[in-house]
């Protein structure tokens, strides 16, 4: 993973964040529900909705590389959808959670 | 550096039951953050949330949420989640016991249960999320419902509706606290503290339900909720005299046109140890 | 306090309502919710004064209502103690609602229901047999829920004790019908010492448990998860899969049903059987239960003196319905039904049997003398 670089698989997004480039902000797509409350709360407008949709007919929110890891707009998602973890934690081959 | 995705779900997955979501709430809808703020202060107490804990809800859209979360859990009929909570705490007392219902669960056909759950003091956490609507029925008006607000059954008026954090005061509750669903970075230390409280501890969780009761009533989009939650908080001043306990200081206002424009917040009371 | 102990092993001479609560007591009960309603109160103000004093105390809550002590039995079988709930009459009307919920989570529970006479408040101090079919149809829904009547002191608290046992076994609510006369009167009963009679405790996952001897099988009688133990333990009165979580597809709720309908039919052999008194040569078959029974026995000892050969086939087991047995042991015999009640027991009898009977129907709040029941055998035997 080079900087701000995003890694897809069918489920998730996860993207490279934090100062420091050592977090990784993974969107689970396909429990999102497109309700916005994490581009809202977001203290540094790290979010935006996409233009297109997840298999259930949801927009989701794409990281544009503004994202500190803080964490607010995971804890304000209803859907479970959004988490930070560690890069070292979910690399393959990496120390397990 | 290659990642793997099989390591990605959420923060919280070993909490919850992953195989039930994702949840039957609508999109924007209060009741997941809440559920979320229970998790994490149920983990900051360092309790173990399958062998010490059990979560029990009753019906409506919120009756559901102890389906979605490892906690030990039961899904009861209409109302009766305090007294079920109650059997529980008898049977056996080193378990923790959480009730996590709605408001027309707990304060209409619960009612009862509440007053003499709070007077009773067997220990136990209850938290109202408290949207003022029976969402899964399609909108009708609750006992917190806003005097002038639209459901399908107050069209031209609707009565008084109860001020939860009076009701629990005045029934002898331990532990009475008010936050909205929008106070994630607090709530859970709340929860924890109502957790940590002996005897009946008590939230009143403000909650939206955007997608039925805000559309008809002010807020209807989950980011303006949000919004219009943190901008009409008030945190209370406590005064010597305990005149911020009045019934006319602890009430939520409400305009049908804006949505919220008051909610005193804060911790009402403390169990004096 | 000293402590007491489970089994007051000896002989004594109490009301039903006594037996009941030391019933209860002997079979390992730990908590009781009750809400004070006549004729069953006096249960629960004995489960008091033994319940919280035992060595292994025991909680008793006195509810706000009986719609709480239901659930709050429920709730406390889920920390697999053993739970029971005592009411009558607008008490059991109230219950109808966790009865349901306990049905549909297979929580093993007893509750007691002391008969008086309704409808609504009816009569709150004399005895009736109204409640008969609501123990079977009480709560909306399908179902079938073990439920025993006892018609002495003694079997005040046997029955309490296989109520338990029955319950823990296959993972059921079981009702005990007793009434306002058992609940009041005063007899000598015998409490066994501790292990002369056998106690079921119900099976954790994956253990399979023996009642009376036989295997219950862990495919009907699925092992308890209960709170507190080793994996998440969950339930609702929504259709549910074996984990518990909600799943409202037709094959899953038919699965769930069927099972609990099964689980109790299959082991109905192991529930409380009829007494069959004088029946061998009996011509008229009187069919009855509980204290009426008591009449009843009288009643025949005397027709007999005057040779009318009549017997009695007294239900201990109610639901479910003994029908083959009854159908066996009365063949080509004329049939009785004698209750406190207008038309009850006559329904499952005349559905058993395929023809009308003959009945005498006491709906007023008194057991028929014996006189009104050897009037009627004349009547129907000629004499
Ligand atoms: S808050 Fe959650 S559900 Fe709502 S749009 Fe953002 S990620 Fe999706
Ligand atoms: S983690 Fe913080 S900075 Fe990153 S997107 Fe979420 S709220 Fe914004
Ligand atoms: S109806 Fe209202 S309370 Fe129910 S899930 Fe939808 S938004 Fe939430």
């Amino acid at each position: 993973m080079t900087e701000h670089e995003v890694s897809r698989n069918e489920r998730f997004d996860a993207y490279l964040v934090g100062k420091r480039s050592n977090r990784v902000f993974v969107v689970d797509r396909d429990r999102c529900k497109g309700c916005r409350i994490c581009v809202s709360v977001c203290p540094y407008q790290a979010l935006e909705m996409s233009r297109e949709k997840t298999q259930r007919g949801y927009f989701f929110p794409i990281e544009n590389g503004n994202c500190t890891a803080c964490k607010q707009c995971l804890y304000a998602c209803p859907d479970f959808v959004l988490s930070v973890h560690k890069l070292e934690e979910v690399t393959v081959g990496g120390e397990t959670a | 550096m290659e990642i793997d995705f099989s390591k990605l779900g959420h923060n919280l997955e070993d909490k919850l039951t992953s195989k039930m979501l994702p949840h039957i709430w609508c999109s924007g809808c209060s009741l997941g953050t809440n559920l979320q703020s229970l998790v994490r202060g149920a983990v900051m107490t360092g309790m173990d949330m399958d062998k010490e804990m059990v979560m029990i809800s009753g019906i409506g859209c919120t009756g559901r949420a102890s389906g979605y979360v490892e906690f030990d859990g039961f899904h009861t009929t209409h109302g009766r989640a305090i007294p079920f909570a109650s059997g529980v705490k008898t049977g056996n007392p080193n378990l923790e016991v959480i009730v996590f219902s709605g408001d027309g669960d707990l304060f209409s056909i619960g009612g009862n249960h509440f007053i003499h759950a709070a007077r009773r003091k067997l220990d136990m956490t209850i938290i109202c999320t408290n949207n003022s609507v029976y969402g899964l029925t399609g909108g009708q008006a609750s006992p917190t419902t806003f005097e002038y607000s639209t459901t399908t059954t107050t069209i031209d008026h609707n009565l008084r509706p109860f001020n939860l954090v009076d009701l629990a005061l005045g029934a002898g509750a331990d532990f009475v606290a008010r936050y909205t669903s929008a106070h994630f970075k607090i709530l859970p230390r709340i929860i924890k503290q109502a957790i940590e409280t002996d005897g009946v501890a008590f939230i009143d969780l403000i909650s939206g339900c955007p997608a039925i009761y805000g559309k008809r009533n002010g807020y209807p989009t989950a980011d303006y909720m949000v919004k219009n939650f943190l901008e009409a908080s008030v945190e209370i001043e406590v005064k010597e005299d305990g005149s911020h306990l009045l019934s006319e200081n602890t009430r939520v206002e409400f305009d049908r046109t804006k949505g919220y424009t008051k909610i005193p917040i804060g911790v009402f009371r403390r169990q004096h140890r | 306090m000293k402590k007491q102990p489970r089994a007051m092993a000896g002989r004594h001479l109490d009301s039903g309502n006594i037996a009941v609560a030391e019933g209860a007591i002997y079979a390992g009960l730990h908590g009781y919710y009750g809400y004070p309603i006549t004729p069953s109160t006096s249960i629960m103000e004995h489960i008091v004064k033994r319940l919280p004093h035992l060595e292994e105390p025991g909680y008793f809550l006195q509810c706000e209502d009986e719609i709480a002590s239901i659930t709050a039995t429920i709730g406390c079988s889920w920390t697999r103690k053993k739970a029971m709930t005592a009411t009558s009459g607008p008490g059991f009307s109230l219950m109808q609602e966790g009865i349901g919920l306990a049905v549909m989570t297979e929580t093993p529970l007893v509750l007691v229901d002391v008969m008086r006479g309704g409808p609504s408040t009816g009569l709150p101090t004399f005895p009736g047999q109204q409640e008969l079919m609501q123990a079977h149809f009480g709560s909306h829904g399908d179902y079938i829920i073990p439920t025993f009547a006892p018609w002495s002191v003694q079997e005040c608290f046997d029955l309490t004790v296989e109520a338990f046992n029955a319950a823990e076994a296959l993972r059921t609510p079981v009702f005990v019908l007793s009434d306002q006369v058992l609940s009041t009167l005063k007899e000598k009963f015998v409490i066994p010492k501790e292990g002369e009679m056998e106690v079921v405790n119900r099976a954790h996952p994956g253990e399979t448990i023996t009642w009376k001897g036989t295997e219950i099988s862990e495919d009907l009688v699925p092992g308890m998860n209960c709170f507190g133990e080793e994996k998440k333990a969950f339930s609702t009165g929504l259709s549910h899969d074996e984990s518990g979580h909600v799943d409202l597809t037709a094959k899953t709720f038919e699965r769930l049903t069927n099972r609990m309908f099964e689980k109790v039919h299959r082991y109905a052999h192991l529930l409380p059987q009829a007494e069959k008194y004088m029946m061998d040569d009996a011509e008229i078959v009187i069919v009855t239960y509980g204290s009426t029974a008591r009449s009843a026995y009288e009643a025949i000892n005397l027709v007999r003196e005057q040779g009318l050969k009549v017997g009695m086939y007294r239900l201990r087991t109610i639901w479910p319905f003994p029908e083959e047995d009854l159908r066996k042991s009365t063949e080509g015999k004329e049939i009785l039904v004698v209750e406190m009640a207008r038309d009850q027991l006559t329904w499952p009898v005349e559905r058993a049997l395929l023809r009308r009977v003959h009945h005498i129907a006491y709906p007023m709040g008194l057991i028929p003398p014996p006189s009104v029941i050897t009037k009627k055998v004349r009547e129907i035997g000629g004499k």
